[in-house]
C-alpha cells in the first residue's frame, strides 16, 4: 500500500518534472524565433525567472541584451516595462509620484501613480547610468517585491524580475553598481559575441523582410507553478555542503584561502551566493530532468551567482584579475568531498 | 527518450532496497579502491626517504665496517623515518574523502551528474523524511545502478615513483648482498707457548709498571720503539706466550739495538770538549762556555753559548775591541780543534809510517832485522793501530761537534764585521748545542732501559736456577704481599747443603705468635742456614719454625769445605721505637705489614726511606754488582702493594 502511494507520488513527481522541461522547451523555442544563439544568457535569464529572481546582463552595445528581455517578456503573458537609466533620472520616475488627482466629485485628491517598476518583468536598461540614489530605488522592491512610498507600501505582484544591462566598456558618465545592489542579482550574465555561424543567423533575419513573431507561451500561473516545483527539489547533503565550501573559498578570513583569493579578493561572496548556486543548481536538474543537483550543477552555476558577488581588492583591479578566474581557481582546486 | 527513462526509473521503485544496495556495494568498492590508490601514491612518494636513507646507512656501515654500537644511531634515524613514512602512508589509508566518494566516482565516470551520489546520500535518510523528489532521484539512480562498474571508475594507479623506487629497493637488496672485504689484519691469536716462559705474576706487574713509567715520558723516536719493543716483551711474557729461549733472544735483540757509543768513543768526544773548552777559555767572554764544556755540561753550554750570543749582540754596552780579538781568536781555534787534532794524528801517524817503511825495506833486502828492531817494528805496528783508531774516534766526535765548529767558525769571521750576524751564528751554535744535549739525553734514556733489561734478565736467569717450587713460593707470597689469604709459611724444600740449590726464604717476622711473610730466594749464597726452613714467628726477634728431618742432619755428596758453622752466638736485642705521636713506628708498621700485607700509607712511607737508603748505599759503596741485584731484587719484593 505504501508502496503503491510512493510509486504514484514518484509518477506525480515525474509528471511535473517532464512538464516543466517542455515548458522550458518551449520558452527557450520562442526566445529562439529572435535571439540567436546566447544558450547560457537565455537559460541564464529563464533561470532567473524560474528562481524569481532578477538578472544583470552585461556586454558590449548591439549583442541584444534588451532584445533579449523584451523576447522574454512576450514569451510569456506578463506585464513588462522598459526603463532607460540615465543620470538625471530621478526615483520617482522609476516607483512612481503622487499627484492631484482633480477628479469632478471630489474634488481634488493625491493619487500615487506606479511607476514603471510596478510590473512583472522591468528592463532596467544600462542600469550603471543612474546616479547611485536612483539605483537604491530599486532595492526594496528587488529584494522584497514591494515599494514604500511615504507612509504605504505598495507590493508587486508576483512574478516580478528586473532585468539590468550594463555596458562595461564606458566608464564616463557611469556609477558602478553599489555592493549591496549587485547582491541582489541572481545572475550575472555575461552576454558574449556572436559566433560566425550566429552573425550569419543574426544577419538573415534582421535584414530581410522577415519578422519574428513571439508569442506568449507560459501564463503566470505556470511560472509561479514552476517557481513552486523549483523549490520542491531536494539537494543531498554532500551537494549542499560542496556549494558551502565553495562559498567559504571565496573568502580570505577563512584561512583556507586559495592563492588568487588571497591576494585579489577583498571580500567573498554572501550568503544569497548560496541560495543563487543551490536553486541554480535544482534549475539545472530540472532541465536535464534529474529530481536533484549534482556538484557539476553547482560548478555550472557558481560563475553566474558568484562573479558579481566577490569584490577585488586595489591590486586585484590593478592586475586585471576578473572575478570568473579567481572562481575558476577555486573551483578547479576545491576537492569534491571533504 | 528523456521522458520514457523518467517513466522507467518510476517503474523500477519495487526493487528499490535491493538494488539501493547494489549501488551501496559498488560505491564501496569504488571507494576502496581510491583509498588504496591513494595509500600508494603516497607510500611509493614517501618510500625514497627511508629507501634512500636505508641505503646511505648500509653503505656507511658495510664500507666503514661500524656494526658496534655507534650504528646505533643510524639504526635510530632508520626506525623513525621508517615510523613517519609507515604514519604517513596509514593517514592516506585512513583519511577518508567522505561518505559519498565512491559514489561520487561513479558518476564521474559515467557521467550521471551526481545521480549515484544523489541516490545514496538520500537513502541514507529515514524514509518518512524523504521527499518524493528524493524518492524519484533514488529510483533514477537505480535505474542504472548494474551498469556502474567500480574497477572502471577507478581503475589501479601506478604511481609515477614506482620505477625509482623499484630500482631504490633493488639496489638496496644488492648492496645488503654485496660483502665489503677488507685486509684485516688478523689479531694474534697468541696461543700460549707449551714451553712458555712463566714468570710470577707479582714479577710481572713489576715489569709493568716499569714499562709503563718508561712509557710515560717523553723520548727520542728509537727509544720509544725500544720502550715499545720493551712494553710487548713484559706483555708477551704476562700471556705466557713466549718460550724462554725467544725471550732471551728478544732482549739480545733489544740490548744490541741500545748499544751506545763505546767507551773509547766517548772519551774521545769528551776529549774533544775539552781542546774546545780550553781555546774557549783564553776569552773572558767565553771562559764561562769554556768551563761548561770542560765539564761536559752541554745543557749549560748551550746557555752560556746563547748569553754570549746575546752580549755580542746588545748595542748598548758593545764589547770594546781587544775583547772582540780575543773571543774572536777563541772561538776560530776552538772551531779548528779538530782539524788541528786530526792533523796531529796525522803527523805522527806519518812518523810512524816512516819508521816502518825502513824496517820494511831493510827485511825486504833481507837483511835480518836485529832483535831491537824487530821489537820497534811491533810496537811500531801497535801504535799505528792505536792512532788509526784514535783517528777513527777523533773523526767520530768531529763529526758530532761539526755543527757546531761550523757555527763558531762564522761567529769568529762576522765577530769584527757585523755583530748581529755574528750573534746569530753564536744562537745557532746554541741550537747545535741542544741537539747534542738531546742526544746525550738520549743515551742517558737508553741507559736506563737498559738497566731494566739487565734486571730483567737477572731475573729470567735466577728464575732459571730456581725452578717450579721457586715459582709457587712466588705466587703464594705474592698474594700474602696484597694481603691475601697465602698458603701459611712453611719453609722451603731443604736446601743443598753446599748452597748451591734454590735458597729459602727469608721471613719478615717480629715477637710473637703469627705468621711472616716469606721473601722467596731472598738469599742466592750459601748461607750458614742454607736450607733451612722457613719459620714462624714465635719469639721476638727470632722465628723457629718446625723443621724437616733432613736440615743439618746430612751433606750433599759434593761438599766442599767445612760444614757451616751453626753455632753463632745470638743475643736477643729489644728495640723500643720512641714514640713521636706521627703514627706507628717503623717497627710496627713492618710487622702489621707482616701480618696484613704489603699495603698501606705507612708502610708506604716505611718502604720508601729503607728503600732510599738502601740505593743510596748501594750507588756510594763499593756493592758487587751481583749483590746489587739482590738488594734490589729484595726491596723489589716487599714493594707496596696497591
Amino acid at each position: 500500500m505504501k508502496d503503491e502511494s510512493i510509486m504514484s507520488e514518484n509518477q506525480s513527481v515525474t509528471q511535473q518534472v517532464l512538464d516543466f522541461q517542455t515548458k522550458v522547451a518551449t520558452l527557450r523555442q520562442e526566445i529562439g524565433r529572435v535571439i540567436v544563439g546566447q544558450k547560457e544568457v537565455v537559460d541564464g535569464v529563464i533561470a532567473c525567472l524560474l528562481a524569481g529572481s532578477h538578472a544583470l546582463l552585461e556586454g558590449v552595445p548591439g549583442l541584444g541584451k534588451t532584445m533579449l528581455v523584451r523576447t522574454l517578456a512576450q514569451a510569456v503573458r506578463l506585464d513588462f516595462s522598459r526603463i532607460q537609466f540615465t543620470p538625471d533620472l530621478m526615483p520617482a520616475d522609476i516607483i512612481g509620484t503622487t499627484v492631484i488627482d482633480e477628479s469632478a466629485n471630489a474634488g481634488k485628491v493625491f493619487e500615487f501613480r506606479k511607476g514603471p517598476i510596478f510590473s512583472h518583468i522591468v528592463l532596467a536598461d544600462e542600469v550603471n547610468r543612474a546616479t547611485p540614489k536612483t539605483q537604491s530605488a530599486l532595492l526594496e522592491a528587488m529584494q522584497e517585491h514591494r515599494v514604500t512610498v511615504g507612509r504605504t507600501t505598495y507590493t508587486i505582484e508576483e512574478p516580478y524580475l528586473v532585468m539590468a544591462t550594463q555596458n562595461p566598456l564606458e566608464m564616463e558618465g557611469t556609477y558602478p553598481l553599489p555592493e549591496a545592489q549587485l547582491d541582489r542579482f541572481f545572475y550575472k550574465l555575461a552576454v558574449t559575441f556572436p559566433s560566425r555561424e550566429e552573425l550569419h543567423s543574426i544577419v538573415d533575419r534582421t535584414t530581410t523582410l522577415h519578422e519574428a513573431e513571439v508569442k506568449a507561451v507560459l501564463e503566470r500561473e505556470e511560472i509561479l507553478g514552476m517557481q513552486k516545483l523549483v523549490r520542491q527539489v531536494a539537494v543531498a547533503r554532500h551537494v549542499q555542503d560542496y556549494a558551502v565550501r565553495l562559498l567559504q573559498a571565496t573568502h580570505v578570513q577563512t584561512g583556507k584561502a586559495f592563492d588568487k583569493v588571497q591576494r585579489f579578493v577583498r571580500t567573498g561572496a554572501s550568503p544569497r551566493g548560496l541560495q543563487a548556486m543551490l536553486l541554480g543548481a535544482k534549475i539545472q536538474a530540472l532541465f536535464d530532468g534529474r529530481f536533484a543537483p549534482g556538484i557539476e550543477d553547482i560548478r555550472s552555476v557558481a560563475p553566474l551567482a558568484l562573479r558579481h558577488r566577490i569584490l577585488l581588492n586595489f591590486e586585484g583591479e590593478a592586475e586585471g584579475v576578473t572575478t570568473d578566474a579567481v572562481i575558476e581557481q577555486i573551483l578547479s582546486q576545491l576537492p569534491e568531498s571533504a | 527518450m528523456r521522458a520514457a527513462r523518467l517513466l522507467g526509473a518510476s517503474k523500477a521503485l519495487g526493487k528499490s532496497p535491493q538494488q539501493i544496495s547494489l549501488l551501496r556495494v559498488k560505491a564501496r568498492n569504488a571507494q576502496a579502491r581510491a583509498r588504496l590508490n591513494r595509500l600508494f601514491a603516497t607510500a611509493f612518494r614517501w618510500a625514497p626517504g627511508p629507501l634512500g636513507y636505508a641505503a646511505i646507512g648500509l653503505t656507511y656501515v658495510k664500507v666503514a665496517h661500524r656494526s658496534d654500537g655507534s650504528s646505533g644511531w643510524l639504526w635510530l634515524g632508520g626506525s623513525l623515518l621508517l615510523v613517519a613514512w609507515l604514519g604517513i602512508s596509514a593517514r592516506a589509508w585512513l583519511r577518508r574523502a567522505g561518505q559519498s566518494e565512491g559514489g561520487l566516482l561513479l558518476d564521474h565516470f559515467h557521467e550521471l551528474k551526481g545521480r549515484v551520489g544523489n541516490a545514496l546520500s538520500f537513502a541514507e535518510l529515514p524514509l518518512s523524511e524523504r521527499t518524493p523528489f528524493m524518492e524519484a532521484a533514488i529510483q533514477d539512480a537505480v535505474r542504472v545502478g548494474p551498469e556502474l562498474s567500480p574497477s572502471l571508475a577507478v581503475p589501479w594507479l601506478i604511481p609515477r615513483e614506482t620505477p625509482f623506487v623499484v630500482v631504490l629497493f633493488f639496489g638496496l637488496l644488492g648492496l645488503s648482498l654485496l660483502e665489503v672485504r677488507v685486509v684485516r689484519e688478523a689479531e694474534r691469536a697468541a696461543p700460549k707457548a707449551s714451553q712458555a716462559l712463566v714468570l710470577a705474576i707479582d714479577d710481572v706487574e713489576y715489569f709493568k709498571e716499569i714499562s709503563a713509567r718508561l712509557a710515560e715520558a717523553p723520548h727520542a723516536a728509537d727509544v720509544n720503539q725500544a720502550i715499545q719493543r720493551f712494553n710487548q716483551l713484559v706483555l708477551d711474557i704476562a700471556g705466557e706466550r713466549v718460550t724462554r729461549d725467544e725471550v732471551f733472544r728478544r732482549l739480545d735483540a733489544l740490548e744490541r739495538d741500545l748499544a751506545d757509543a763505546s767507551d773509547a768513543e766517548k772519551a774521545a768526544f769528551e776529549q774533544a770538549l775539552k781542546d774546545r773548552a780550553s781555546e774557549l777559555k783564553s776569552s773572558q767572554q767565553s771562559r764561562a762556555l769554556g768551563e761548561a764544556l770542560e765539564r761536559h755540561d752541554v745543557v749549560n753550554a748551550e746557555k752560556e753559548l746563547k748569553k754570549l750570543a746575546e752580549k755580542v749582540r746588545q748595542q748598548k754596552q758593545p764589547l770594546n775591541r781587544p775583547d772582540l780579538e780575543r773571543l774572536k781568536k777563541a772561538l776560530e781555534a776552538a772551531s779548528q780543534q779538530t782539524q788541528k787534532r786530526l792533523e796531529r794524528i796525522e803527523a805522527r801517524r806519518q812518523e810512524l809510517l816512516s819508521q816502518t817503511r825502513r824496517l820494511l825495506n831493510k827485511k825486504k833486502d833481507q837483511k835480518p832485522l836485529s832483535a831491537q828492531e824487530a821489537k820497534e817494528q811491533k810496537e811500531t805496528e801497535r801504535k799505528l793501530e792505536r792512532l788509526d783508531r784514535e783517528k777513527r774516534e777523533a773523526t767520530a766526535a768531529g763529526k758530532g761537534l761539526a755543527g757546531l765548529d761550523k757555527e763558531l767558525a762564522e761567529a769568529a769571521q762576522k765577530l769584527m764585521k757585523e755583530a748581529g750576524l755574528s750573534a746569530k751564528d753564536l744562537e745557532q751554535g746554541a741550537e747545535q748545542m741542544n741537539r747534542t744535549a738531546q742526544s746525550e739525553s738520549s743515551q742517558q734514556e737508553k741507559q736506563q732501559l737498559k738497566k731494566r733489561l739487565e734486571e730483567l734478565r737477572e731475573l729470567l736467569r735466577q728464575q732459571g736456577q730456581a725452578g717450579k717450587e721457586q715459582m709457587k713460593r712466588l705466587l703464594r707470597f705474592g698474594q700474602r704481599a696484597r694481603g691475601g689469604n697465602g698458603a701459611p709459611a712453611e719453609g722451603g724444600e731443604p736446601g743443598e747443603t753446599n748452597g748451591k740449590g734454590p735458597k729459602g726464604p727469608i721471613t719478615l717476622s717480629r715477637g710473637g705468635p703469627g705468621e711472616g711473610i716469606d721473601i722467596p730466594g731472598g738469599s742466592g749464597k750459601p748461607d750458614a742456614r742454607g736450607g733451612q726452613k722457613g719459620q714462624k714467628g714465635q719469639k721476638p726477634g727470632q722465628g723457629e719454625g718446625s723443621e724437616g728431618a733432613e736440615y743439618g742432619t746430612g751433606h750433599a755428596g759434593g761438599l766442599r769445605g767445612d760444614s757451616t758453622k751453626l753455632d753463632g752466638k745470638f743475643k736477643d736485642v729489644s728495640v723500643v721505637a720512641a714514640d713521636t705521636g706521627e703514627g706507628a713506628a717503623s717497627a710496627e708498621v713492618i710487622h702489621g705489614a707482616a701480618q696484613r700485607g704489603f699495603t698501606g700509607r705507612g708502610y708506604s712511607k716505611v718502604y720508601t726511606d729503607y728503600r732510599t737508603v738502601a740505593e743510596s748505599v748501594i750507588s756510594k759503596d763499593e756493592v758487587p754488582a751481583g749483590y746489587r741485584f739482590y738488594i734490589r731484587r729484595y726491596f723489589q719484593l716487599i714493594r707496596p702493594r696497591e
